[in-house]
């Protein structure tokens, strides 16, 4: 899986293939014209659109496609955590863990009920920190605990079944796993509270009460802030939490991309990717590493999950279902088995769906088409994905 | 005495039950009731629990002895008593209904305590479970074939009471004691007759149900005997003889024949009874349930001896003599399925068209699937397309008007603009080559596409195809989310022989002929396909590309089309589907019906038709009987892939792969002598 | 081999045909022994995603009603009523599938529901060809009464009065001229949004934007960004209350239109709405059909019993319409029930005649009448706007006027 990050995959021309025989290649193939029509025509829509908004008098500002790309970085980086889990297992046992999604909402749903308790004890706003570092806790120890469950029940006694059968499986646990939520916890959706989290009173002086002559800041709100921001002379009204979740995202990917390269546990996981019975004969225990695999990924779901419910607020059981599967499609249009590519993917789709309707001018009730399409597209001309190897014929 | 095991599995299976509990089921199924006046189903679902968690642990320590799995069982069972009694202890301690909010509406502490207090209804519940422990202990300790007889007639029992409402009206007692009675002397004359050939045995048996016809037609129509009875106040005394001299073949036939007829035939026969009983008795009191009882374990008692028999039968009797056998028994099957809309009743006929609706799709998702191996997860989007292509032409639509607008066009005009209007018998081959295309289109560019990554492409395009087909933007066409409306229900004009002969297939019943119709077609064609080269290059395929490919298979081609056909059964089933609604909404085109379709012909047994039937019933059908348990049926949909899966990952009827290598075996040596 | 395919789809043409023939004996009546129970089938979604909290009203509303009224005499004898409560699962399938059983049980006597309105679609012409009635809570969809189906009463008002109504409002009362619509790609939702764009352009105001959302998805801050570069003054919403929620908060939080006023209708009225949006509900405008001002101390007194009796706020207003439904039915089984040595004899078609005509029903709703083309619901339509706390106040009540107009006047205060 991870291991050929480094060296990327060569589909089309080897080395030292020039520019143009390249373009010649790739007009050769019937597919891939059709594909680059395609690309023009989407180009040639939004410079329509374009030229027709500043036509009407209202043309597409700068700062409103900067804020449209901010929104769809940070539903991308949701969606990126998202599809870490699917492309680590995916790496490892050459499974769509279809339940994954469920992973997710299991964990914003269960630290739902972490952060209602600190809410109802208080915590919450005496110590703002700590009630949401007990909530994300929750929230991964809920996701990692039925995502070892789901292992342990329903795919390891499948492990060398046909492959649509752990699918099939798969496909069942998540509906099981939807219904379980809704039969215990009811249909009602559950809403996390409005949670104002000041940092660095000293650097950002922000909200700030006179008592007493003496000026004290609360500081930046992370989670319900929305501040206006100076940025190459444009204003621009931004939420932190946008940003939070992104550096989050990014901070987490770092650390699993740590564990995945430098750690033992790591090493032994791109064994057992590369080859299960080598893997098992050079004394590693590949039980013991399909089901770290499954806790990592499901450690990202749940805190993706708990980030996702904090600025969305919304929770149900069916909240897992829209987003997995977007997380799926970032994680083939990066390359399944990628890590960077499916961290790459999940932002590219994040901002390609909330940008796509602004630029070609199109309801948004039809992002999702724009979404497979695009995947469709990628396919076109790297059949891989962006980032993918070209995996060995016994794999594929 | 007491094994480990049975603490770590009565602790699984008390964790299963207290997550059940938890949901509130027990309150939710109290209501309703398995034996009128006596027992619910929740009272079913504990003593399932209680006694499987006992047979659970009992059969643990199976080479102990008696004692053994008494204990045992007695202690598992317990455990999960004590689990839920636990429960009930907590619930009434603190208020569990802000986390489990079913618990508000659905307390579990009434149920559970039998309507005593709280501290005598959990020693009741206790008590209660050692005592179905020992009863599991006990069942475990008798012999196998007994268990099984006791375990199957009162699931089936149950499910008969479960079932009541829907079926009480299918026959009457007299009815199935006809039956039973014309069927059981043709299979008895049969026996005594064996030394003579099979159609003097027919015949016989036909004779004998002829005079039982105009025997019980006489009483019926002199008495009051067939009062309420379908069968048996059939119109006219020759419709009656003709019924039941094919029973009595029927009775025949079956006395020495496979095993699977003679089981279903079987089978039947037991529901036929229990039917009647409950008709007899109009609701599931306790006499009924005894009777019921009694059908099934007399059933299931003499079900193996006697298959054992009439199959030794079967086997040496000569080839043609089987084939007489064989035939007739098809014929009778065929027209039970063609009368059986008659006895069903509306709803359960509209089901059975549901399923056949969901038969067709999954014979042509086999194809890609089973035959080829393409995992297909976007098989919704071109039933969609066959759907949306019927409606768009049977209706005064874009398209059938010239271009027009039909809202734009007064009502009186309408015939005479939009003559492009379509029925449905000139509309549905339209949609099967539309789906047909949009499956070739949409291979091209993906099927060179590994495995998984084909999953994902094509439940992006089912996605592409419903919110095309929703959206604004497309609304002059699809209609939006108002969907299209008023399609004609398709019509069999006959009216150059008869003026009266003017059918519209608009009823549940109607219809189930025209699926029927489809799925013979579809299943006809699968079948020979299969088994033509394109069929074998379809098996190399999925066998093993690279040497299909080696072999000189054009793997595009051959993919493409296997991907095309099943896109055009699917076409098919769309069709059908959006005449038979009389309307069409993009929001009955979601992921959950690929995943459905898929699901079937998986838990079914991938590239088996038998498979694809007996899955779409168990996934479609079930579901759709059980409304009553509509709060649990996506759950026990779900659990219920993962444990099929799990406990027989081919599928419950896998394709026939032995012979398809018999055939071979066979074939090469006549290959080595050519 | 074709020849047999033929020999078969013949053989199917003769069974098709002749159990067509021989099929065809639905009960024009139903009969209920002195030791049965009248059936009222109820089909409302249940189960499932999203709407079974609207289902579970529906169901409540004819419990309560049938605890109110346990019984209907018919000459002088008390028959118990009972309730069948089946899940529509709120789709086509579904509604045809329940539709099915109804009339497969000869014993069910009329339906309240389906649910809705491509549910309704789907059953009605079943229900027609078996001659059984239902009175739905909650089909709004316009051409459903229109479409001609006998079987299809209403006790609810028709998305367009409501949209009618509420481009009037925004118009006359709110002056204002440009709007945006959402609608979250329901038949409801594009349905409502549908008369409102209409009614609105007509009385002279300009709808400057139109989108749509997709049920499920969580990101609206893109589409909130487009239209708010159209500059509408008010955003109406054709949808419930999860999408409602989310771009009321997303509108107000995320993007710079805090001051353009948001608008729903009764999918956003009540319930779980103002739980989902906090403290951005303040000033959301919902409309939905009200009681008039004599039944506001019994609808009340009815939202009380629900909220004692199932220990949960009810999630939408439909339990109101559903009870009002279950009357109409009780009523109607009342008036032509006839009574012949203890056994109740409702025949189906007097019962479909009674059900399209009723006159001055007083039901919590209003006086409903119903006018020949299953349309009942005589109620005013009353918008509400949410303040903080999000408890509603009635800002204008739309009735219907003289000549197929609309009078909508501002409440005073």
């Amino acid at each position: 899986m991870a291991s050929t990050a480094s060296q990327p995959a060569t589909t089309s021309g080897g080395d030292g293939v020039s520019l143009a025989q390249r373009i010649i290649k790739l007009l050769r193939n019937p597919l891939q014209v059709a594909g680059l029509v395609i690309v023009i025509f989407l180009v040639w829509t939004i410079i329509q659109n374009l030229t027709g908004l500043a036509a009407a008098g209202r043309p597409l500002s700068v700062e409103r496609i900067i804020r449209v790309i901010i929104f769809g970085l940070a539903q991308g980086s949701i969606y990126a955590l998202i599809a870490l889990g699917y492309t680590l297992v995916y790496g490892i046992l050459s499974m769509i863990n279809f339940a994954h999604s469920e992973v997710f909402m299991s964990g914003a749903y269960i630290g739902f009920f972490a952060i209602h308790w600190a809410e109802q004890s208080g915590l919450l706003y005496s110590n703002t920190a700590l009630a949401l570092l007990i909530t994300v806790t929750v929230g991964m120890a809920a996701a990692v605990t039925i995502a070892v469950l789901l292992e342990r029940i329903a795919y390891r006694p499948l492990r060398g079944a046909p492959r649509l059968v752990p699918l099939i499986t798969a496909i069942g646990a998540s509906i099981a796993l939807q219904q379980i939520f809704l039969r215990l916890f009811g249909s009602a959706t559950r809403v996390y509270p409005e949670v104002n989290f000041y940092v660095l009173p000293q650097l950002f002086r922000l909200e700030c009460e006179t008592i007493d002559g003496a000026e004290i800041c609360k500081g930046m709100d992370l989670i319900n802030g929305r501040y206006d921001v100076q940025l190459l002379g444009m204003e621009l009204q931004l939420r932190p939490i946008f940003f939070v979740v992104f550096f989050l995202a990014v901070l987490m990917m770092a650390i699993l991309w740590y564990i995945v390269r430098r750690t033992k546990i790591g090493k032994a996981m791109r064994a057992v990717a590369e080859d299960r019975k080598t893997a098992s004969l050079m004394g590693i225990n590949v039980d013991r590493v399909i089901v770290s695999t499954f806790i990592l990924g499901a450690a990202l779901a749940g805190a993706a999950g708990v980030l996702f419910a904090l600025y969305n607020t919304q929770v149900s059981p069916f909240m897992g279902f829209t987003p997995g599967i977007k997380a799926f499609t970032a994680a083939v249009i990066g390359g399944i088995g990628n890590i960077p590519g499916a961290m790459f993917g999940g932002l590219f789709l994040g901002v390609t769906e909330s940008l796509a309707p602004t630029l070609l001018g199109m309801s948004s009730q039809l992002e999702d088409v724009i979404v497979f399409g695009l995947l469709i597209l990628v396919l076109i001309f790297r059949p891989t994905g962006i980032f993918g190897e070209v995996l060995s014929e016994k794999k594929a | 005495m007491i094994a480990s095991s049975t603490f770590r599995q009565g602790s699984y299976a008390a964790a299963v039950a207290i997550l059940l509990a938890l949901t509130g089921v027990f309150g939710k199924l109290d209501e309703r009731q398995v034996v009128t006046g006596a027992i619910t189903l929740s009272m079913v679902l504990l003593a399932i629990m209680l006694c499987g968690a006992g047979l659970m642990t009992a059969s643990r320590v199976k080479e102990r002895g008696i004692v053994a799995m008494l204990f045992n069982g007695i202690l598992g069972s317990l455990i999960v008593g004590a689990g839920l009694a636990l429960v009930m202890l907590v619930e009434n301690a603190i208020d569990l209904t802000f986390v489990f909010a079913e618990l508000k509406t659905d307390p579990i502490t009434p149920v559970l305590t039998f309507g005593q207090t709280l501290s005598s209804g959990i020693i009741l519940l206790l008590v209660l479970s050692a005592l179905a422990g020992a009863i599991s202990g006990a069942l475990l300790s008798i012999p196998s074939e007994a268990r099984q007889i006791i375990l199957l007639s009162l699931a089936l029992t149950a499910s008969v009471g479960l079932l009541e409402a829907q079926i009480k009206s299918i026959n009457t007692l007299p009815d199935a004691l006809a039956v039973v009675g014309v069927l059981g002397t043709g299979y008895l004359v049969a026996i005594n007759q064996m030394q003579r050939s099979s159609l003097v045995r027919l015949g016989l048996g036909l004779g004998i149900g002829a005079i039982v016809g105009i025997v019980l037609g006489l009483i019926a129509n002199g008495g009051g005997f067939g009062t309420g009875s379908r069968l048996l106040s059939a119109p006219g005394i020759l419709s009656q003889v003709i019924v039941f001299a094919l029973i009595g073949g029927m009775g025949s036939a079956v006395a020495a024949t496979q095993r699977n007829i003679h089981n279903g035939t079987l089978f039947v026969v037991g529901f036929l009874l229990s039917i009647g009983v409950l008709n007899w008795q109009n609701s599931m009191n306790w006499i009924a349930t005894l009777l019921i009882l009694i059908v099934f374990a007399t059933l299931f008692w003499l079900m193996p001896r006697l298959t054992a028999e009439a199959s030794s039968r079967f086997e040496t009797q000569p080839r043609p003599e089987r084939q007489v056998n064989q035939r007739f028994s098809l014929l009778i099957v065929l027209l039970v399925m063609l009368v059986a809309p008659l006895f069903l009743g509306q709803y359960i006929t509209s089901i059975f068209d549901l399923v056949g609706l969901y038969i067709i799709m999954g014979i042509g998702l086999n194809i890609a699937v089973g035959y080829t191996g393409l995992l297909v997860l976007g098989f919704v989007a071109f039933f969609a397309l066959g759907a949306y292509t019927v409606g768009t032409l049977t209706t005064p639509s874009l398209l059938t008007c010239g271009g027009i607008l039909p809202a734009d066009i007064a009502r009186a005009d309408i015939p005479t603009i939009c003559t492009g209007v379509m029925t449905f018998w000139q509309a549905w081959p339209i949609a099967v080559i539309v789906s047909m295309l949009a499956g070739v289109v949409l291979g091209i560019p993906v099927l060179r596409l590994r495995g998984d990554y084909l999953a994902i492409v094509t439940l992006g395009f089912g996605e592409i195809i419903r919110l095309i087909t929703l959206s604004g933007d497309f609304k002059p066409i699809f209609g939006g989310a108002q969907g299209i409306g008023n399609i004609p229900v398709p019509v069999v004009d006959l009216t150059f022989l008869n003026p009266a002969w003017r059918f519209e297939l608009g009823s549940a019943f109607n219809i189930y002929y025209l699926i029927l119709f489809g799925i013979v077609i579809t299943a006809f064609v699968a079948y020979r396909l299969g088994s033509t080269r394109l069929g074998r290059a379809w098996r190399a395929i999925r066998a093993d590309e690279d040497v299909a490919r080696a072999m000189g298979i054009n793997l595009t081609r051959a993919k493409l089309l296997s991907f095309a056909v099943g896109a055009g059964f699917a076409g098919l089933g769309g069709a059908i589907f959006g005449s038979w609604l009389q309307g069409i909404f993009p929001n009955s085109f979601t992921v959950l019906v690929s995943i459905n379709v898929l699901a079937l012909i998986i838990i079914g047994g991938l590239g088996s038709i038998p498979g694809v039937m007996l899955g779409a019933v168990i996934l479609v059908g079930l579901p759709e009987i059980l409304r009553e348990l509509q709060d649990y049926r996506l759950l026990a949909f779900g659990v219920l892939l993962v444990v099929v899966m799990l406990a027989r990952p081919e599928g419950l009827i896998p394709p026939p792969v032995r012979r398809l290598s018999e055939q071979v075996d066979s074939a090469t040596p006549q290959q080595g002598k050519a | 081999m074709v020849r047999r395919l033929l020999v078969v789809f013949v053989l199917l043409l003769i069974a098709a045909l002749g159990v067509t023939a021989y099929a065809q004996d639905a009960a024009p009546s139903v009969t209920v022994t002195a030791d049965g129970q009248v059936v009222i089938g109820l089909a409302a979604a249940l189960s499932g995603e999203g709407l079974a909290p609207f289902g579970e009203d529906i169901q409540r509303g004819a419990e309560l009603a049938l605890e109110d009224r346990p019984t209907v005499t018919v000459g002088g004898i008390e028959f118990p009523v009972s309730l069948d409560p089946q899940d529509d699962q709120c789709s086509a399938e579904g509604g045809q599938a329940i539709a099915n059983r109804f009339v497969s049980d000869a014993s069910v006597v009329a339906i309240v529901g389906p649910m809705c309105s491509s549910a309704c679609r789907a059953a009605a012409p079943i229900l027609d060809e078996a001659g059984y009635s239902s009175v739905s809570p909650s089909c709004t969809a316009p051409d459903l009464s229109t479409s001609e189906f006998s079987s299809f009463n209403r006790a609810v008002v028709s998305d367009a009065f409501q949209g009618r109504v509420a481009a009037q409002f925004i118009f006359d009362v709110l002056g204002l001229t440009s709007i945006a619509t959402i609608h979250d790609g329901s038949a409801y939702g594009e349905g409502l949004v549908n008369v409102v764009t209409a009614s609105f352009e007509a009385l002279g105001g300009s709808v400057v934007a139109a989108d749509a959302v997709n049920v499920g998805d969580t990101d609206f801050r893109g589409l909130l960004e487009d239209i708010v570069a159209a500059e509408p003054e008010l955003i109406y919403f054709g949808g419930f209350a999860a999408e409602g929620a989310r771009l009321v908060q997303q509108l107000k939080n995320d993007v710079d239109g805090g001051e353009i006023v948001f608008m729903g209708a009764d999918g956003i009225k009540g319930g779980e709405f103002p739980g989902l949006a906090g403290a951005d509900a303040e000033g959301v405008y919902t409309s939905s059909s009200i009681p008039s001002d004599a039944n506001k101390e019994a609808v009340d007194a009815l939202l009380a019993r629900y909220t004692e009796k199932y220990g949960i706020e009810p999630t939408g207003p439909f339990q109101v319409n559903s009870y009002d439904a279950t009357n109409m039915i009780l009523d109607a089984i009342e008036a032509v029930g006839v009574v012949t040595d203890g056994t109740l004899t409702v025949d189906r078609a007097a019962l479909s005649e009674y059900l399209r005509s009723i006159e001055g029903f007083e039901g919590l709703t209003g006086t409903l009448n119903c006018d020949g083309t299953g349309e009942c619901s005589a109620a005013d339509i009353g918008i509400d706007i949410y303040a903080a706390d999000g408890s509603l106040s009635t800002v204008a009540v739309g009735s219907p006027g003289d000549d197929n107009s609309i009078v909508v006047t501002a409440s005073e205060g």
